[in-house]
Order: C-alpha cells, then sequence, then structure tokens
C-alpha cells in the first residue's frame, strides 16, 4: 500500500510545486502564460514518473481482495461525494470569497495581481497562497473558467485524498478497521462540510497528515523523507497556522532526522517550498495581524484566567458537537495504554502539543477572543484531526513482521 | 495493477464530484448571489486595472467585502484618493432620486447604474 500512498500524497505535493512554480512566474511579468502552463504540465508526469520509479522500489504488499477493496471505496467515495455537493454553496463559505477566491482571481491576472496586496481589510494578504495559486493557475489553464468551480475541484480532492490514504494505510493492517475508518469520514458531517466550503483548512490537515505518515514509512526512508519535507513545506506555504505544525514537528523529529541521518532528505523536500514561502513573506506579504498586534497588553494576557476558561469552553464544546466520534476514540486509546502501562504515541503527543499551542496562540490573540473562537476553534481542530486519526489508527499492530518490530517506541530521554 | 483500479475510481468519484457541482443549480441562495445580480453588466464598463472607490449610503459599508469579490481583480477600495478614478455607491433604493441629482449636480459622469429590489448601484466617473 506504500506505492498507492506515495502516489495520492505526491498528488497533493504536484499542487503544491504547480502553485509555487506559478506564482515565481508571476515574477517574469514578459513570460507567456504558455511557457508557465507548459513548464508545469510537463513537471508533472516527470514528477509522478520519478515518483513510480521510486514506488518500484517498495516491497509493497498485494492488496489481496481487489473486489472488496474497489466496491466499498465506490460505495463510501459515492456518500462522501453526494454529501459535498449536496452541502456546497455556489460561492463556498465566508472564508472562501473573502479571502482564498479572491486571491486567487488576482493571482490569475499577470498584470493587476499585487493589487491584492492592499486587500488588508478582511482580505488577509498576508496568507500563504498555496490554494490561491493552484487555483489561479488552472483557472487560466482552462480558459478563464470559474474560480469557484476550480476552487471546488481542488478543495474536493484533498477532502476525498485523507480517508483514502488513511484506508490504504490501515487496510495492509486490518480490511475491517480501514472500512470503519472510510465510514468514521463518510458520516462526519462537518469534515465534508469543510471540504466543501473551499477553505484552506483541509488541505493544512492533508499536508500535516502526509508529513506524519511519510516519517513513520519503514521502508526506503529516504525518499519518505524527501516526501515528509516537501509536506512540512506545503504546511507553510497553506496557512500561517501551518508554519507553527512544522516547527512542532521539526522539534518532535529533528533528533530522529539527525541520528538516523535523514535530515538532508527531509530539507531537500523542504527547501523549495520553504524558499518561496521566506521570499512571499519577505518581500510581498504584510504584517501578520496576529504577530504584528502582539505588544506589552497581549502578554498580560497570559495571567488573565478568563481567557483560558473562555477557550477552554469553545474547545470543550467544539470537540463535543463536531468531533464527538473522534474524542470517543482518543478516551478509548488513553484507556488502552493506561491499562496496558504503555506511554502513548509520540504522534500523539505531536498533535497533542499541536492543539496546546492554538490554545495560547488564543490566549494571546489580539483580537476580540469571543469572535476569533467563534469563527475559527472548530476549523482548527479540524486541521489537526486527520493526523489524530492517524496517530490512533497507527499503533494498531502491523501484521508484518519487519514492520512490526519497527514500531517499538519509546519516549525520548 | 490493481492499484490502477484504486486510483481510476477515485478518478471517477472525483470527475463525478466536479460535474455534479459544475452543473449544480439548486444552491442555497446566498447574500452574494443578491450583489451578482445587482453588479450584472458593471464589469464591461470597467476595465481589469481599474481601481474603485467604494461609498455607501444607508447601507452598511461591510458590503464592501462581498462586492469587492465580484470586482476582482479590480480593487475595490473604502480610501478615495487620487489613485481611484471610479466610485461605485450603493444605497438603499429609496434615496434613488437625491442620489441622482446630487451627482448631476456635482457633474460627475455616471458610467453605469442598476437597482434591484432594495439597493440602488451607480457607478461614476471623476473624468467628466
Amino acid at each position: 500500500m506504500q506505492r498507492i500512498t506515495l502516489y495520492l500524497i505526491a498528488s497533493g505535493i504536484a499542487a503544491c510545486i504547480a502553485s509555487m512554480l506559478y506564482f515565481l512566474s508571476l515574477q517574469l511579468a514578459f513570460l507567456p502564460f504558455a511557457v508557465t502552463a507548459i513548464v508545469i504540465l510537463f513537471s508533472f508526469p516527470a514528477f509522478f514518473w520519478y515518483a513510480r520509479q521510486q514506488a518500484l522500489l517498495f516491497r509493497d504488499d498485494e492488496i489481496r481482495m481487489i473486489l472488496p477493496v474497489v466496491i466499498v471505496l465506490f460505495i463510501f467515495l459515492s456518500t462522501i461525494t453526494g454529501k459535498t455537493i449536496a452541502i456546497a454553496e455556489r460561492y463556498g463559505e465566508w472564508d472562501a470569497w473573502a479571502i482564498w477566491n479572491l486571491q486567487a482571481k488576482y493571482l490569475a491576472d499577470p498584470i493587476h495581481w499585487k493589487k491584492m496586496l492592499l486587500n488588508t481589510k478582511n482580505g488577509h494578504p498576508d496568507y500563504p497562497l498555496l490554494v490561491p495559486g493552484i487555483i489561479a493557475f488552472f483557472t487560466r489553464l482552462l480558459g478563464n473558467a470559474r474560480v469557484e468551480v476550480v476552487s471546488f475541484a481542488f478543495s474536493f480532492w484533498i477532502a476525498v485524498l485523507i480517508p483514502v490514504v488513511l484506508f490504504m494505510q490501515t487496510l495492509r493492517k486490518s480490511f475491517i478497521l480501514a472500512i470503519v475508518l472510510l465510514w468514521f469520514f463518510a458520516t462526519d458531517t462537518f469534515y465534508i462540510a469543510r471540504g466543501a466550503s473551499m477553505y484552506a483548512d483541509t488541505t493544512l490537515a492533508f499536508f500535516f497528515m502526509a508529513a506524519l505518515i511519510s516519517v513513520r514509512q519503514q521502508e526506503n526512508k529516504y525518499l519518505w523523507h524527501i516526501v515528509a519535507g516537501a509536506c512540512i513545506g506545503g504546511c507553510s506555504w497553506t496557512k500561517n497556522e501551518g508554519v507553527v505544525l512544522s516547527l512542532i514537528f521539526l522539534a518532535f523529529y529533528v533528533r530522529q532526522l539527525f541520528i538516523q541521518r535523514l535530515l538532508k532528505p527531509f530539507v531537500l523536500g523542504a527547501i523549495f517550498p520553504v524558499t518561496v514561502f521566506v521570499f512571499f513573506k519577505v518581500v510581498y506579504a504584510p504584517a501578520n495581524d496576529m504577530v504584528g498586534g502582539q505588544n506589552i497588553h497581549t502578554l498580560q494576557q497570559l495571567l488573565d484566567t478568563s481567557r483560558y476558561q473562555l477557550i477552554y469552553r469553545y474547545f470543550t464544546d467544539n470537540i463535543q458537537q463536531k468531533f464527538g466520534t473522534l474524542k470517543i476514540l482518543v478516551l478509548l486509546y488513553l484507556s488502552y495504554h493506561l491499562l496496558k502501562r504503555k506511554m502513548p504515541d509520540k504522534q500523539f503527543f505531536l498533535v497533542s502539543i499541536c492543539l496546546a499551542t492554538y490554545f495560547i496562540i488564543y490566549v494571546l490573540s489580539v483580537q476580540d477572543l469571543e469572535w476569533h473562537l467563534s469563527t475559527s476553534a472548530d476549523r482548527l481542530l479540524h486541521q489537526l484531526m486527520p493526523a489524530m486519526v492517524y496517530a490512533l489508527v497507527s499503533v494498531y499492530p502491523d501484521p508484518r513482521p519487519h514492520i512490526a518490530a519497527d514500531q517499538q517506541w519509546t519516549m525520548p530521554e | 495493477m490493481k492499484l490502477t483500479y484504486i486510483i481510476a475510481i477515485l478518478i471517477l468519484a472525483f470527475m463525478n464530484g466536479v460535474y455534479q457541482y459544475s452543473v449544480k443549480k439548486d444552491f442555497k441562495p446566498s447574500e452574494l448571489d443578491k450583489y451578482v445580480t445587482g453588479m450584472r453588466g458593471a464589469d464591461t464598463v470597467l476595465p481589469e486595472g481599474t481601481n474603485i472607490s467604494f461609498s455607501t449610503i444607508g447601507v452598511p459599508v461591510d458590503l464592501q467585502t462581498r462586492i469587492r469579490y465580484i470586482f476582482a481583480p479590480r480593487l475595490l477600495s473604502l480610501s478615495n484618493t487620487s489613485l481611484y478614478d471610479t466610485l461605485l455607491t450603493v444605497s438603499s433604493l429609496h434615496k434613488k432620486d437625491s442620489i441622482l441629482d446630487a451627482f448631476n449636480a456635482d457633474g460627475s459622469r455616471i458610467i453605469w447604474q442598476n437597482q434591484d429590489t432594495t439597493h440602488f448601484y451607480i457607478l461614476s466617473s471623476k473624468h467628466k
């Protein structure tokens, strides 16, 4: 199942690279779009050819029962598709037209695109450009197609990739567990609504989850660490929160990368997206309101207990209402580890630390806290949800002896 | 070979979803729909590089966020400096006559106007 996982994750990375190449092409005003399109479109097959060459090296597991797998995928993908279409709005939800699709419309105009940087009121021109960049590229490629259709297509692709990647990762362990996972996503109305909303949160969730999956693979680690690096770069190029997730990921894995001599492939994967991200932030992006608004008074907020109570209430209410099944799974997971007197998995800690960091960011928020929480708390939880699901199911024992042995992990000293 | 089936079914689901979305008619009505209808035709009189100053009379100025999306990649701003040579005014419908009188008295060139059941929209140019 590694091969197909690699292909699916590679499709997300390809979108990230296309978005960056398109953004860079806008710096060269004289460059005809045809040249940009040819470079990007030819890089896709080259990229997948490379991925295929690497994938062929895998000692991959055979899917023994292809017909049941295809039937199960067909049923659940049809369900997700039907629900997504029913929920989808013509222009997406607020952030879709106020931020992401708005930026895409500007980026699709090679002459006037810089005007988007002047939309400081509710336009967030400091946000990274993976989602608007890929929408803008395909909008132009398809002859000025409707931005919303392209945006929906990208959003929908990412939204179906997440459960399918998790399905393929779990299939080698247990067919039943893989089905349960698909059912979990197909019945999660909040997850499906986020996918249909045309927001960037699902894309960030995908890259973060993909980074956790990649760094855990036991075969062809060099390649998988390039992929992990690219996914972490993709997190940063998707949303500002992605930078936070990337730094936490690095804090957890940098020691392992050094020890296993895998820092080089990881950096190799991350270098291009991170460079483009830094270029955008240094040259174009105005100061982020959350960072630029910090002063001595915001530090005083750390001592304000009512802020902690309010954030806690929003977090618990959201978890109860929108992530109820996941909450039960987490409690079961923790109970199991308590009974077995085992430490929870490293990636479980990692995602939990991300959640705690989001909590602290709210404490330091310069926005009206209640408004800030009501508009974003559920989306931040959504960003971490697939990674948490992966962290939970990845502890399910792998029947293959060489993998099972590698899964043992202890807390670092 | 077996992987091909899985990728094929994924691509099939994707294409089916995108097709269904692109032909979907029964979208839940949104506020943006109303302004898209109200602004119909305005884009044909405005080149893509136009900088538009935005003002409202008797309606919330927050409307700018929605109408900005309709006009992108043009710049629609609440500023009214020399950078902006075109003015978009949105008012409640009952103020239509007084606004038209004011524009005529001011000597501004009206380049487009429209109305719906609640709002009056008028684009004017500072160039006479």
